[in-house]
């Protein structure tokens, strides 16, 4: 931060690109390949192991039960109370139950201690013998490239945990830079003809999160996820201009004219975050007019890949192409490819009060295949290495079955919210492959070993990419030590 | 407080708390005790076991089997104390009186012991020396804490002292004080005035959403110079510019969630047909600045308040809005954006359990759905138009007044409790009276078409049968059918007067059975006539499809010939019992008018919400809607979460100052513009935009206030100036919605297009247009789409060229006054000379120096390009 007007002005050429050289140099705007000028603490820090990431959130918490985390004590003692097992007391222990939650007198949530059993099976797949529930068969297949992390919990015990997962703040505390956000801070574009952010599907609803999820809070809305639709036939509005005969050099003219005013007007409000966004945006919209509808054109893609994806299924066909538009976007440089599933307008589908197993078993379906075969579609051209996938969700849910007031455990067909132990799944980008890391408790209640705050998850996450969270920092903004997380050096191969 | 004792004991009642697992209610008191503590509460003191006695609260199930300790005791009696002194005994005031004793009598006082993180209340356990020893520091940080400034959104609006913080040359008025104190506290220092030209444009935009004229900018700027009121007057002339209601209308549409309707074909699936009345009620509201709480209870009991005003009608457009198809979604939404938009209380959880953050039960939520259980949605008349599928005003009104409100278990409609149905009612937490009074309503309530004018509609129609009337029999039918339509209303209003039986009404009954039979004679015999004549033409279209052997033609004419000759059949048949019934004894017994009946009473269930809502102890009503207008002013609200305002939202950045702008707002009568007044001649909107070094170290989010935050342009503010500065605006106001399709091609301003589920303005949305379902404040984001609907939309393009070809007009081409002219159209500024020189060059295709007059297609790119600037969607 500086008061002197030179430096402002230095900062604020080099933040929009334009470097010391300043306006004459304009007419390279558009060129490719421009290196990005960057603030001291942006570029990566080391060495990266993964080129980009592609992040698959379930909105609502996914059950970490019935996905990786198999407890055949929840049949064993199914019915029964939590307090009529050998496990009561170490479960059962508020202090216990309290201590990760930020403010614990605000979380008033009652601790469902009938047991409820599985509500699926599962199975051992692969070299690995991992194991895997019969709602996710084919991510089963993928299982001896996957990494399964069992040990998360987060903050929040309401849907709140959704920002959480990907700011590692609490609702109540506002938005904060997101993983995602700071992976684009930190590394800046590998391709100036897409968005270095960009997401897919409809993210969390307004109750937990919202844009928010996906924003970049103080780091300036320059650092924002970009959504684009997964629509070949109208993959982005006013991509043409309407006026006639418009040429695209004309246009180029134009967008060059208006960077240089931008930028000529910007000079007194050298910190102007909006302004930075906007000069890049315009940019970005230039290019984004030829590269956009070509990522979201399937047509060169073989039918045999497309049904890999599940795009020929109905019941796949939406997150299938979500899927494919996911490894196009990595393939042309995307560093961070976010994917939501299940948005309802509220809490979002995978929240399953009632009726778990009709409702986990429909979602898993849709998205079960997507995922698997993003998988072995990157494996099979060479891109898993430097690839990262992981599939999370802001909580898991309950060991025991939701019983309301009037209700009886016998009538009862959900889980409730659980964040005290769930689990994430990781594939490629450098992360060891078939094991298991972490674990719950014999009932799947409290995370015990190697216990993950989601902060670690994104630590993690940029470690793969060259970041290093605690080198993230900027002036003027505190960042707490929950924020920065801690690499899981174990899982990284 | 009337009788302290007594409220005391109830809400101890309700702290029945079950340890170790005290997840069942949460005890208000708790909840008192933990807020005024906050951070510095330890672990392990949030719970029962604080003031009670932990070994016997094992299957307590009432007070009497779960005692206090020495410190709960102490706590209770204190209120009584507080309470005999006439003072306040919250559960602050008990903490405070109590701070220095010592309870449990172990030498430790009881502040010191809860901040050290052992009970008051029991002397098995005392904080170490080392502990004591550091308390010294927590006792004075946490006395700083408990006495900043109590925000008690819960608790009615008491007007706070304004700080006297500010040096009289730079306040305006009181609010400066209040912004001013936090910059001293802070160490921040605020920035001067805006330029002139910079403070016009943010007014114009802010006030009306449409920026200045260049000659609006060159009188301001010369005014300002002499005139030291000229600021002043341009905000009192903007406020009585109609395009205020239409700038700020549409902000509370957000707020109230409008919608047009919203379906397929004939089926409607949400909100209503025709809202735009009440969308127009809100924009005509505003412009004549109707008190904010009277519009609320318009909004939700017009009909009860008013039920003859069929214009204060249109404001239960409000409810209209919320129907849907589903009637539990119905209701579910009404409560649901009710608390949030006019309470900013989020109850929607409270559907399923108890609320988890705020004193809101899940009883509380029915009774909250009771108050609106039993209205429904009709579509009145109105002048000139008797076919309410095509124009009509969607309202609510009372269809029931027996209908019941069960509580569902853990909110599952299909699990109705109905052993008891639950009476309707407010949160009891926020105090206040809730009195309902059944209204009875009159006639043109429950019969609106008595109403003089559909009469005259009726006749008037009838009365242009008989002159459209082809040939003598349709003329005698409809002669008829007006004979019969006249007497039929004379009864009617016979009836009305209380002279039904009467002689003459007997006489004039008579006589209307004798002419409603007559026009079912006439009615028939045209009908036969008709029927014939429909036979006589498909008998011919048989004959020339036979003659040109057309079997398609041939088998659609026989099915026509079939049918005519089953209406003439018919029509014989009605003929022939129409002229039977013409010799039958005359008597009474004639056919009333159709016409909806609806219930003569109303349940009155929601003008006593509404009279509670709006009443001066209501803590919220008047914080969420000044924080509403602050937020729209300022681009940030006070309270940062505008639609939670209780344990789940976020803390207000200057808790006093909204506090006082609430009580201010209440005592100038409601009155929005007296607030946008207030709020727009303070100094700390008048500050410049510009950064500063220091500042930003201390508060890089603008959170205090010591610069004026820029804002962006809505998505329909956007679209507005680019019809508003092109010349190519339709000032038009009012009326049905225009079909969102044409956004791109209508000129008129974006308030009036459609907005509803599937049928959004895509060019509003990109730039972050409001959700059809809720909209409590807008994000603000930039996105490569936003420039791509900028440079390529046919709305800049097209206004381009327009404005491109009026200044190449009026300056001869001339690059230096074309220029100047652009950019003080368009940004509302001069240019500066880097600027000029950029688009001199630009103009000069590479030539800067030109003076000869550039070419008009290079005009327009340029004006194109300064659409685009950032300083044409920024409002600094």
């Amino acid at each position: 931060m500086s008061d002197s007007p030179i430096n402002d002005r230095r900062t604020f050429l080099s933040e929009t690109g334009m470097g010391l050289t300043g306006l004459a140099l304009s007419s390279i705007l558009f060129k490719d390949g421009v290196a990005q000028a960057s603030a001291p603490n942006q570029g990566k820090h080391f060495e990266a192991q993964a080129k980009s990431v592609i992040w698959i959130f379930f909105i609502g918490g996914l059950s970490h039960l019935e996905s990786f985390d198999p407890k055949p004590a929840l049949n064993k003692y199914a019915g029964k109370s939590i307090e009529d097992t050998p496990f009561a007391d170490d479960v059962l222990n508020k202090d216990k139950i309290n201590e990760n939650l930020l403010d614990p007198s605000k979380q008033m949530r009652e601790v469902f201690k009938a047991v409820m059993p599985l509500q699926t099976g599962y199975r051992s797949y692969g070299d690995s013998g991992l194991q895997v529930s019969d709602w996710f068969p084919h991510m089963g297949s993928c299982a001896d490239d996957m990494c399964v992390v069992r040990s998360m919990w987060t903050i929040d015990n309401n849907h709140g945990a959704q920002l959480t997962y990907h700011t590692g703040r609490k609702i109540t505390e506002g938005a904060y830079p997101t993983v995602g956000s700071w992976a684009s801070y930190g590394l800046g574009t590998a391709n100036r003809n897409l968005p270095e952010f960009v997401v897919l599907g409809n993210p969390s609803a307004d109750c937990c999160g919202a844009a928010w999820t996906h924003g970049s809070s103080y780091l300036g809305p320059k650092y924002a996820g970009v959504r684009l639709k997964v629509d070949a036939k109208r993959p982005l509005s006013f991509v043409r201009s309407a006026k006639e005969n418009l040429t695209i050099d004309e246009q180029r003219e134009m967008f060059g004219l208006l960077g240089q005013l931008n930028r000529a007007a910007g000079i007194k409000y050298p910190e102007d975050k909006e302004l930075q966004a906007r000069i890049k945006s315009y940019e970005l919209a230039f290019q984004m007019q030829s590269t956009v509808p070509e990522v979201m054109n399937f047509e060169q893609e073989s039918k045999s890949v497309q049904s890999l994806y599940g795009i020929d299924q109905s019941a796949t066909k939406a997150f299938g192409e979500k899927c494919l538009a996911a490894r196009r976007l990595a393939e042309r440089g995307v560093r961070f490819i976010q994917l939501f599933h299940g948005y309802t307008g509220s809490a979002g589908a995978w929240d399953s009060h009632l009726d778990i197993k009709g409702r986990h078993s429909k979602l898993a379906k849709q998205v079960d295949q997507p995922i698997a075969g993003l998988i072995k579609d990157l494996k099979q051209r060479g891109l898993l290495d430097e690839t990262l996938v992981v599939v999370g969700s802001e909580f898991g849910r309950t060991p025991g079955a939701e019983v309301r007031a009037g209700s009886t455990a016998a009538k009862a067909t959900g889980r409730d919210h659980h964040p005290h132990g769930f689990n994430v799944v990781m594939a490629g980008g450098g992360v060891k492959s078939g094991i298991v890391h972490g674990a719950t408790d014999e009932l799947g209640f409290h995370a015990a070993e190697d216990r993950h705050y989601v902060t670690d998850l994104h630590a993690t996450v940029l470690h793969q990419l060259g970041l290093d969270t605690r080198q993230l920092e900027l002036p003027g903004r505190k960042r707490l030590d929950r924020d920065f997380g801690d690499v899981m050096h174990k899982i990284l191969s | 407080m009337t009788a302290p004792v007594r409220k005391l004991s109830l809400i101890l009642g309700l702290a029945v708390c079950v340890l170790p697992n005290s997840a069942s209610a949460t005890p208000a008191n708790k909840q008192a005790f933990v807020r005024y503590f906050g951070k510095y509460l330890p672990s392990g003191l949030d719970t029962c076991a604080t003031c009670h006695v932990r070994a016997e609260a094992n299957g307590a199930e009432s007070l009497d089997e779960f005692p206090h300790n020495s410190f709960g005791k102490r706590l209770s009696a204190a209120a009584e104390q507080l309470a005999n002194d006439n003072q306040n005994s919250s559960i602050r005031d008990r903490l405070i009186l109590v701070a220095n004793e010592d309870a449990d009598g172990d030498g430790v006082p009881n502040l010191q012991e809860i901040l050290a993180g052992t009970s008051p209340g029991s002397d098995a356990r005392q904080p170490d020396q080392a502990t004591l020893k550091n308390l010294k520091t927590l006792i004075v940080e946490f006395g700083e804490y408990s006495s900043r400034y109590q925000w008690r959104p819960f608790e009615p609006v008491v007007r706070p002292e304004v700080p006297n913080a500010a040096s009289t040359d730079w306040v305006r008025n009181p609010i400066d004080h209040f912004i001013a104190a936090e910059h001293q506290a802070r160490g921040l220092t605020r920035q001067s005035q805006a330029d002139p030209e910079v403070l016009l444009r943010r007014i114009y935009l802010d006030l009306t959403g449409l920026s200045p004229s260049p000659e609006a900018i060159r009188s301001f700027i010369e005014e300002s110079a002499t005139n030291r009121n000229a600021y002043e007057e341009v905000v009192d002339k903007l406020l009585d510019d109609p395009a205020y209601g239409e700038r700020w209308g549409r902000h509370w549409m957000d707020v109230w969630r409008y919608s047009d309707w919203a379906g397929y074909k004939a089926a409607l699936r949400d909100s209503q047909r025709h809202i735009w009345h009440w969308r127009d009620w809100i924009i005509e509201s505003l412009n004549k600045d109707k008190p904010y709480d009277r519009m609320l209870v318009e909004m939700l009991a017009a009909d009860e308040l008013t039920p003859e005003d069929a214009d204060a009608i249109r404001a239960t457009g409000f409810l209209a809005r919320n129907y849907f198809r589903d009637r539990d979604a119905w209701m579910d939404n009404v409560v649901k954006h009710t608390s949030q938009g006019f309470l900013g209380l989020t109850v929607g959880c409270a559907k399923c359990h108890d609320h988890m953050y705020d004193p809101i039960s899940q009883r509380d939520y029915y009774s909250m759905r009771a108050i609106f259980e039993r209205y429904n949605v009709r579509t009145d008349r109105i002048p000139g138009m008797l076919d309410v599928a095509k124009n009509g005003i969607p309202r609510a009104y009372d269809n029931s007044l027996t209908a019941e409100t069960w509580l569902f278990e853990s909110g599952d409609e299909r699990r109705p409790q109905k052993d008891e149905a639950i009476p309707p009612g407010v949160p009891g937490s926020l105090g206040g009276t809730f009195a309902i009074e059944p209204v009875s309503l009159p006639l043109f309530a429950s019969k609106p078409d008595r109403r003089d004018f559909v009469k005259q509609d009726l006749i008037a129609q009838a009365e242009k049968a008989v002159a459209d009337a082809k040939d003598e029999t349709a003329l005698q039918a409809a002669d008829a059918k007006l004979a019969a339509l006249n007497a039929v209303l004379i009864i009617e209003m016979m009836e009305d007067g209380g002279q039904k039986d009467s002689e003459a009404w007997t006489a004039a009954a008579m006589k209307l059975v004798e002419l409603q039979r007559q026009a079912a004679v006439s009615d028939s015999r045209w009908k036969v006539a008709a029927g014939k004549a429909a036979v006589a033409k498909a008998e011919a279209s048989l004959a020339k499809a036979v003659k040109d052997k057309n079997k398609t033609n041939e088998s659609k004419a026989n099915k026509s010939l079939a049918a005519a000759k089953k209406s003439v059949v018919a029509a014989e048949k009605t003929l022939a019992t129409a002229e039977k019934a013409l010799t039958a004894k005359v008597t009474t017994k004639y056919v009333a008018r159709k016409q909806s009946v609806y219930p003569e009473t109303s349940n009155g269930r929601r003008l006593a919400f509404a009279r509670w809502l709006t009443a001066p102890q209501n803590p919220l009503a008047a914080r969420v809607a000044v924080n509403h207008i602050w937020l729209r002013h300022f681009g940030q609200p006070i309270v940062p979460t505008v639609n939670e305002f209780g344990g789940n939202g976020r803390e207000p950045t200057h808790p006093a100052l909204l506090d006082w702008l609430a009580d201010e707002f209440m005592a100038r009568n409601w009155s929005m513009k007296e607030m946008h007044r207030l709020i727009v001649t303070s100094a700390s909107y008048r500050m410049s935009s510009l950064s500063d070094g220091s500042n930003l170290a201390v508060d890089p989010d603008n959170r205090f206030l010591w610069r004026m935050p820029t804002r962006r342009m809505e998505g329909e503010i956007v679209r507005d100036n680019l019809l508003h500065i092109s010349g190519r605006i339709d000032r038009t106001m009012g009326g049905p919605d225009i079909d969102n399709k044409l956004a791109q091609k209508s000129m008129r301003r974006s308030v009036y297009l459609r907005h509803a589920h599937e049928k959004l303005v895509e060019f509003v949305q990109i730039f972050d247009g409001p959700s059809v379902t809720e909209c409590y404040m807008r994000e603000n984001s930039v996105k490569p789409h936003q420039a791509l609907a900028l440079a390529n939309s046919p709305l800049t393009v097209e206004g381009s060229t327009k404005l491109a070809t009026r200044l190449h007009g009026e300056t001869d081409g001339l690059p230096e006054p074309f220029i100047e002219e652009a950019y003080l159209t368009i940004l509302s500024r001069r240019p500066m000379p880097e600027e000029a020189a950029l688009c001199r060059n630009f103009l000069g295709n590479g030539k800067p120096d030109s003076t000869t007059p550039a070419e008009l297609p290079r005009c327009e790119k340029l004006i194109n390009v300064l659409f685009n600037h950032n300083d044409f969607i920024a409002i600094r």
